[in-house]
């Protein structure tokens, strides 16, 4: 199963092509941002300009989203750049915050590699381009939130060029904001897919061991042997996932502590005789 | 493949980063200020990470030559461990890194020069030998046709004959050692477990024979050799496993050339161990007969008793005891 996506746009016209694509509805606004969602558990948020906006927005997309532990997390917006072509598309190696002087590293693990780029975000829209930077006004906010939400590796930023030198931002109106996201929306999905991936081997990971969920609602486990419990059913799995488990460590047992302890001695044998 | 290269500002143009972005000419060049603000970040995941790292060039400060642990040593009264490079290419399912770092990108401190200083400050201070440990957090020489610092290592220590280097790996690198002359002063060690526990544990390393076969050539060389069967690996044939191992060791290597042997059970810290369980909760090494002692986890007290015993009787038949040294860190 696809892990759950979770994508922000600062804009409506960004949003557009992307609502399109995925077959997103739009659902009562989420904390008085706009918000969409659709099958596969793919969910967007529309969080207006600015960094503080966007942070809200990942945090507010998360709950309203249903708070998933290890969801692909996406910013896609538009950047100006000094040179680069407009329509060019870059994935962040890193994102630093001209306020704060912080910088995130998002893991770029994909092979071969896409396009990358250094995004820097600035509080308003830059039209100097004095350094070497893609420039944008949420990604260093989106980053901040994001990493507290789900590890580096699922949190990441795709911009487009919306501007440069010869085309400063003047021009730009929602068909041709639009136009730019929809050109991109292949390399927007192969991330999107790369990092979902990525998601579903760490939601795997962390998902209970067979068998888990039946034994805690057949006994009674404190909070602690719950743990045990887990960690007892993980090494049955490492061991010997294709041994069911003997009947006799069920039999006549009415306590979570009892069981644990059972199967703590079974899985010794086990680990000692294989 | 290297496809991503992060840069510390501070080495932007130390000629050893520009030579190592010249053999990575498509990986991706990204700045970064301090190799901690990658590296030591919170919420990262170590296992997606191995699946492709990403390199770090940095420079290393002082203190960059540590004392080892207690018992860590082959026979020398001082010992001390540097770490040029943190991470390895290989992905061994015991290795402690895994657990140690929050990050699997290879951090190379480029500035192999101050290391090398501060070797000699040290070695220079004390009368008699003293030994330096160089693959403590990394291979010495898995990455050696990206980093050169073996060859760079070898050049200094030829000037410092109270120095005495151990290089340790698990690879078959052996183009610096091969270029120059065997040093007295150098001990080439390399970690071997059974075949068996090579193909289930030791991903992406060179097969034994391989690493045998490598051992031998340097060995004809004049070079010297060390042999670290660390850690040992329970099986439940893991006496005749290693009885093996040892007889096709002892038949490929000619004894003249053994600098020492050394020998040490599976052992990690709890909150090493904790980090490799959530990485790899499937696998069966970690959900073995261990327990814990001490804030240590390794196998119980009676079968790693059983384990050193035969395993050390075993390998005393083919090395004298003076040349054998148990693991006791």
């Amino acid at each position: 199963m696809a892990a759950p996506l979770r994508l922000l746009v600062a804009l409506p016209a960004e949003a557009r092509p992307i609502v399109a694509h995925y077959r997103l509805e739009r659902q009562a606004d989420a904390g008085g941002f706009p918000f969409y969602r659709g099958d596969g558990d793919v969910a967007l948020i529309v969080s207006g300009p600015g960094k503080l906006a966007a942070a809200a927005a990942v945090a507010t997309l998360h709950l309203a989203a249903g708070a998933a532990p290890h969801a692909a997390w996406l910013d896609v917006g538009l950047a100006g750049h000094r040179h680069r072509p407009v329509g060019e598309a870059v994935v962040a190696g890193r994102v630093c915050d001209r306020g704060s002087g912080e910088c995130w590293y998002p893991p770029q693990l994909w092979r071969p590699p896409p396009a990358t780029g250094e995004v820097l975000t600035v509080e308003e829209v830059e039209r100097r381009y004095d350094g070497p930077w893609f420039y944008d006004m949420e990604a260093s906010g989106f980053c901040a939130a994001a990493s507290r939400l789900a590890s580096l590796e699922l949190v990441q930023v795709l911009k487009i060029v919306s501007d440069n030198r010869r085309r400063p931002p003047a021009g730009l109106d929602k068909h041709r904001v639009a136009a730019l996201v929809e050109a991109r929306l292949g390399e927007i999905d192969a991330l999107a897919r790369a990092t979902r991936a990525l998601a579903a081997e760490l939601g795997r990971l962390a998902a209970p061991p067979p068998m888990y969920d039946e034994l805690v609602a057949t006994l009674r486990f404190t909070a602690s042997e719950r743990r045990q419990l887990r960690r007892q059913l993980r090494r049955w799995q490492a061991l010997a996932a294709s041994t069911p488990l003997p009947p006799e460590l069920l039999a006549g047992c009415r306590r979570g502590g009892e069981l644990n302890r059972r199967l703590d001695a079974w899985l010794d044998h086990l680990a000692v005789a294989s | 493949m290297i496809t991503t290269v992060y840069v510390e500002e501070e080495v932007r143009e130390h000629p050893r980063v520009r030579a190592i972005c010249r053999r990575l000419p498509k990986a991706v060049r990204i700045a970064c200020r301090r190799y901690g603000e990658i590296f030591n970040r919170r919420g990262q995941s170590f296992r997606l990470q191995k699946r492709q790292p990403a390199l770090i060039l940095a420079a290393k400060r002082r203190p960059r030559v540590l004392e080892t642990p207690a018992g860590y040593g082959v026979g020398g009264e001082r010992n001390y461990y540097f770490s040029h490079l943190l991470n390895c290419p290989y992905d061994c399912r015991y290795c402690f890194l895994q657990g140690m770092y929050r990050s699997a990108h290879y951090v190379l401190f480029v500035n192999y020069e101050d290391f090398f200083d501060e070797v000699a400050e040290i070695a220079g201070a004390a009368a008699g030998e003293s030994w330096f440990f160089s693959g403590y957090d990394c291979d010495s020489l898995a990455l050696e046709p990206l980093t050169g610092f073996a060859a760079a290592a070898l050049d200094r220590f030829r000037r410092l004959p109270a120095a005495r280097l151990e290089l340790r790996t698990k690879s078959v690198q052996l183009a610096p050692l091969r270029a120059r002359p065997p040093l007295a002063n150098v001990v080439v060690a390399f970690s071997l477990t059974p075949e068996g526990i090579w193909r289930d544990l030791e991903h992406g390393v060179p097969g034994v024979e391989r690493r045998l076969a490598a051992m031998a050539e340097l060995a004809r060389r004049g070079w010297r050799l060390g042999l670290r069967f660390d850690p040992l690996i329970y099986r439940r044939d893991f006496a005749a496993r290693y009885d093996e191992l040892f007889a096709r060791v002892f038949a490929a290597l000619p004894l003249a050339s053994i600098h020492s042997v050394s020998l040490g059970p599976f052992r990690l810290p709890r909150p090493f161990f904790k980090n490799l369980l959530r990485h790899y909760p499937d696998e069966p090494l970690l959900a073995g007969p261990l327990a814990e002692h001490d804030g240590m986890i390794s196998y119980r007290h009676e079968l790693e008793r059983e384990m050193v015993g035969a395993v050390t009787a075993s390998l005393l038949r083919h090395v004298p005891r003076e040349r054998f040294f148990p693991c006791a860190a």
